[in-house]
């Protein structure tokens, strides 16, 4: 029995040398799928495990506020609130700071750390140095250190309240409130113009006229405490003291932006592996099915030798089980390299304590499972057909392939067709469920060309829309306080500016029956040259105008009025009317006329900051001037800010489009290669016959390749539809606060698409081509 | 009509040389039928292949009234394979997917002066199953429906590989018989190549070959129908 088994093993090895290139194709879809799965669950489990142990060990706060100011001895009272675990006071404030020899403006976040006692929340997990001793000193976050270079003992400038102060730095630190640090005009990180700054708390309150009150609450709850309660008692006690609205972590920045892409990856996780190895297991079943077909005799032979079932079917199992264990390796091979790769991508944009590559091996065990499940059940039913069926009948010569007459086929004879394309079409039809998922496969290819283009298309529209349309101004100025409109003139005299206009941008809370949202209401001139909204041609003289998300989430209707409380220095409610809605794609806000928000605060011509035309060339002269006036809290350049945005964009574009090629590609030239082989075996006495009546050889090929042209030609709009879907579906999913990806799917998509999977096809065609060329008629013609 | 002069051929299957044609001439005769009789392995097979146009002989010519066909390129034996030769297999080689009428169609939408589909099946009297799939025809009418194919374009030549071989000897009889009366009746030149001896009194003539080359010729003086042969 044991050289029983050698023999069959090497009968098994040869045929699968034989069907090398056929396989290896199957082994590639397997690996796609295997690596897919393995990468999006190795940094779903990575960022995961990194996320809870920095929530964790740095105790990240549940529930926030900002507020203007309050006394400290409020603390106690929110200590003493139910399901109040812990409660921390601090102080925050956005600054402005210079690094010697960076000329840009920079944003900066300062954050104060008590003085005599430890942190207590959201504590910093310090990578170099130590915690400030003296107002003089700073920590600074890691990713704007590194971006700037910066080391312990350089000193950095913050311009805070119009006052300059130059601070050491002492430790270099991350913190799970800033785990992604995105500036807060900003769509993505950009580390050199954003920053986090720790100060101790005295140095903080000196600055901001902070002595014994705080402006920002953490707290931490108990298990099982009821956060919504909460929320509204903090709301109620801090109504007094400009409370901005307390907010759990599902609002906060850095955490709702991880929470987006732990669900995305886990998305992507279940969908895309599912593709590959459901396409693998159908590749598997018609490649066993064809090779058992012409092994029917050998199957009989060695049934009639005595060879149980159950060996001749290990026996074929072996074929898929090698090419799954190949696909697996080379799947694991490359996850295992691409994991790192990945992980260390997202490392860039998120900063944690350690995220180290945490191979999830419940997923491995599955990939294992799933894709031997695969390939058994792709020969499980081919084989057991062949193994039923009595040696002596199986021995006999195969009969012609059971056409038979059917309404169907009826239908083919009536239609006006030549012969080759009659015969096209019944092979399709005999087949309806290789047909089908021939189709479907190709078109989940180009669904997925489509979907993966679209996505960068969306993006890139996106940044037309906001940096080309709707924001035209190419600096942005911030008030220290309320200023008279006056100021724009000596703007306007600053070296470089070719153009000024005001703005005014007042905190508020909308409310809506029982909903309340914080943010802030944009006011400017209705005859704006810089700032338009999205879809109206201007923003009316009087009324409220609202982004669509927000109107949605307010459930307001047009004409409605609205509910507005303003939160900042004057303080009042007001009913105003919702009259227009803009679907602008980032952010949420709110928008009224500059004079309208002016009188309705009984306020004069008053502006909290402006919008500069420049010339590039003076720029830095520009800054130099900006940085020295103390009226002026902070500014930033949104054109360097989008150039650079577009450049990572252009970067991240071609990686990931071509990776989405690959996989697409892939799947498209397995699954047409595949069926063309399959077809070629099975019709090759048919294509030498025709040869031999006097077909040319071109003619033969359409009647082989033509089968596949028409899965393809099926398959093509078929994708469109998928991957309209699949980009309808994101679209739906992304939707959020911090922006909506427009729905935009242009005919290039729809053409890129199309042209991925027929370059695809193409090459399985001429691969097919050479093989159609070295058939042997007169070999083909003896055979039975 | 055709003419093959001191036609050899040698296969190389890896280090071996199989000489399976050493030095063939001969000449079919418009309208004639030629019986070519040889045991396995006698090269006639391999002779009918060179004549149809399906394979180039080593060294030799043939001729097609003028044409050279032992220098012709693939693109020239497919255009006469096309336009002057009809084909009838051992195993009939019919499409699976394909009704017997659009089996015959299948030849007649691309030559150049065809019989009607209808009109060929009616000459091999299958005209009640011409929308018949090979897989519902039994293998003496699948031979039939072959025959259909390979004249339906009125071809000068017919050359049938073993046409019986697959067949009992009733069922054979009745193909044969066809095949005479196409020969008769159109005056089709025909070559029958075949291992059964008996076959051959159908035959104007009768070639012999042996070891790849002609061992015999001989003409009968008369034909015996096709129906009588009995094996």
């Amino acid at each position: 029995m044991v050289s029983a088994q050698a023999t069959l093993l090497a009968k098994l090895l040869r045929e699968v040398w034989l069907a090398r290139a056929q396989l290896f194709a199957i082994a590639i879809v397997v690996a796609v799928g295997v690596m897919v799965l393995m990468i999006m669950t190795t940094a779903k489990q990575s960022l995961t495990n990194a996320q809870q142990t920095f929530y964790n060990e740095h105790r990240f706060a549940d529930v926030f506020l900002e507020l203007t100011r309050a006394p400290r001895n409020l603390l106690t009272q929110v200590q003493e609130m139910p399901g109040v675990a812990v409660a921390e006071a601090r102080i925050r404030s956005a600054a402005r700071v210079e690094v010697s020899g960076f000329a840009d403006p920079i944003q900066a976040q300062l954050v104060s750390v008590p003085e005599q006692q430890t942190q207590l929340l959201n504590t910093l997990h310090l990578q170099r140095g130590m915690l400030p001793t003296n107002s003089r000193q700073v920590v600074v976050a890691q990713p704007f250190a590194e971006a700037h270079k910066l080391q312990l003992h350089d000193s950095i400038t913050a311009i805070l309240n119009g006052r300059r102060t130059e601070l050491e730095i002492v430790g270099i630190a991350i913190s799970p409130e800033y785990i992604y640090q995105i500036g807060p005009a900003d769509i993505m990180p950009d580390y050199q113009r954003y920053g986090v700054l720790w100060l101790r708390e005295d140095a903080l309150a000196a600055a901001l006229d902070m002595d014994g009150a705080f402006n920002s609450l953490l707290i931490q709850l108990e298990a099982q405490a009821d956060s919504a309660t909460l929320k509204l008692r903090l709301d109620q006690v801090f109504e007094n003291y400009g409370g901005r609205g307390a907010y759990t972590r599902e609002e906060q920045i850095s955490h709702r932006f991880l929470s987006e892409e732990l669900k995305q990856l886990g998305t992507n996780a279940v969908f895309l592996p599912l593709v590959f190895l459901g396409t693998s297991a159908f590749l598997f079943n018609i490649f066993m099915q064809r090779q058992i077909h012409t092994q029917q005799q050998i199957i009989a032979i060695m049934k009639a030798f005595g060879y149980r079932p159950a060996t001749i079917f290990l026996h074929y199992l072996g074929f898929s089980s090698l090419v799954v264990l190949v696909g697996l390796i080379l799947g694991l091979l490359l996850s295992h390299w691409l994991s790192a790769t990945m992980v260390e991508l997202y490392s860039l944009y998120f900063s944690f304590i350690d995220l180290n590559v945490d191979t999830n091996w419940r997923s491995l065990a599955i990939a294992v499972l799933v894709t031997f499940a695969a390939g058994f059940v792709g020969t499980w039913r081919a084989i057991y057909k062949a193994i039923r069926v009595p040696p002596a009948q199986a021995m006999r010569p195969p009969n012609p392939p059971n056409f038979h007459q059917s309404r169907i086929n009826h239908f083919i004879a009536t239609m006006r067709l030549n012969q080759a394309w009659r015969i096209i079409l019944r092979n399709l039809v005999r087949h309806p469920l290789r047909s089908t998922l021939s189709i479907t496969g190709v078109a989940l290819a180009g669904g997925l060309l489509l979907f993966g283009s679209y996505q960068f298309q969306a993006i890139s529209t996106m940044l037309d829309r906001n940096y080309r349309v709707e924001q035209q101004m190419d600096v942005i100025v911030h008030f220290s306080q309320v200023t008279d409109a006056q100021a724009l003139a000596s703007l306007a005299a600053l070296p470089g500016v070719n153009y000024v206009e005001g703005m005014r941008s007042v905190p508020v809370r909308l409310h809506s029956g029982t909903t309340v949202y914080s943010t802030s209401v944009s006011a400017f001139s209705p005859d704006s040259k810089l700032r338009q909204l999205a879809s109206m041609r201007s923003l009316p003289d009087a009324g409220l105008v609202l982004t669509d998300h927000l109107a949605q989430q307010l459930s307001l209707e047009l004409d409605q009025q609205v509910r507005v409380e303003f939160i900042g220095e004057r303080r009042m409610t007001q009913a105003i009317p919702l009259v227009a809605i803009t679907n602008e794609a980032i952010g949420v806000g709110a928008y009224m006329a500059l004079p309208e928000l002016n009188r309705i605060l009984l306020e004069s011509d008053v502006l909290s900051g402006a919008w500069l035309l420049i010339d590039a060339t003076e720029k830095e002269a520009l800054y130099a001037r900006l940085n020295e006036m103390p009226q002026i809290a902070g500014y930033s350049h949104i054109r360097e800010a989008e150039e650079k945005l577009r450049s990572y964009m252009d970067d991240t574009v071609l990686t990931a489009m071509s990776i989405i090629f690959v996989l697409a590609g892939s799947l498209t030239f397995a699954m047409v290669y595949n069926n063309a082989r399959i077809a070629l075996a099975e019709r090759e006495r048919e294509l030498s016959t025709l040869r031999v009546l006097g077909y040319s050889y071109a003619e033969v090929a359409i009647i082989l390749f033509g089968e596949l042209l028409l899965v393809v030609l099926i398959a093509i709009p078929l994708g469109w539809l998928v991957g309209f879907l699949f980009a309808a579906g994101m679209t739906e999913l992304m939707s959020s606060e911090l922006f909506r990806i427009p729905f935009v799917v242009s005919r290039q998509l729809f053409g890129l698409s199309a042209l991925g999977v027929l370059t695809a096809a193409a090459i399985a065609v001429m691969f097919m081509l050479r093989r159609l060329q070295r058939i042997d008629l007169v070999a083909a013609l003896k055979a039975e | 009509m055709l003419r093959a002069e001191a036609l050899s051929k040698v296969y190389h299957m890896g280090e071996v040389e199989i000489h399976a044609l050493r030095g063939v001439s001969l000449e079919l005769v418009s309208g004639e039928l030629v019986v070519l009789l040889g045991a396995s392995g006698s090269g006639k097979s391999t002779l009918l292949n060179i004549m149809g146009g399906l394979d180039t002989p080593t060294s030799g010519q043939l001729f097609y009234g003028d044409t050279a066909l032992h220098q012709a390129s693939d693109r020239e034996l497919t255009r006469f394979r096309r336009d002057h030769v009809g084909f009838v297999f051992q195993f009939y080689n019919l499409i699976p997917s394909l009704t017997a009428r659009e089996n015959v169609a299948m030849v007649t939408d691309i030559a150049r002066n065809p019989m009607r589909p209808e009109e060929a099946l009616e000459r091999v009297g299958l005209s009640g199953r011409m929308d018949h799939f090979p897989a519902q025809l039994s293998g003496g009418e699948q031979q039939r429906v072959a025959i259909a194919r390979a004249v339906a374009k009125r071809p000068e030549i017919l050359l049938c590989d073993e046409p019986t071989g697959a067949l009992d000897s009733n069922t054979g009889g009745l193909v044969l018989d066809v095949l005479q009366q196409i020969n008769q009746e159109l005056g089709t030149t025909t070559a029958v190549i075949t291992h059964n001896a008996i076959i051959a009194d159908m035959a104007n003539r009768v070639i012999r070959l042996s070891d790849g080359k002609i061992s015999d010729i001989h003409t009968n003086t008369t034909q015996r129908p096709a129906r009588e042969l009995q094996w």
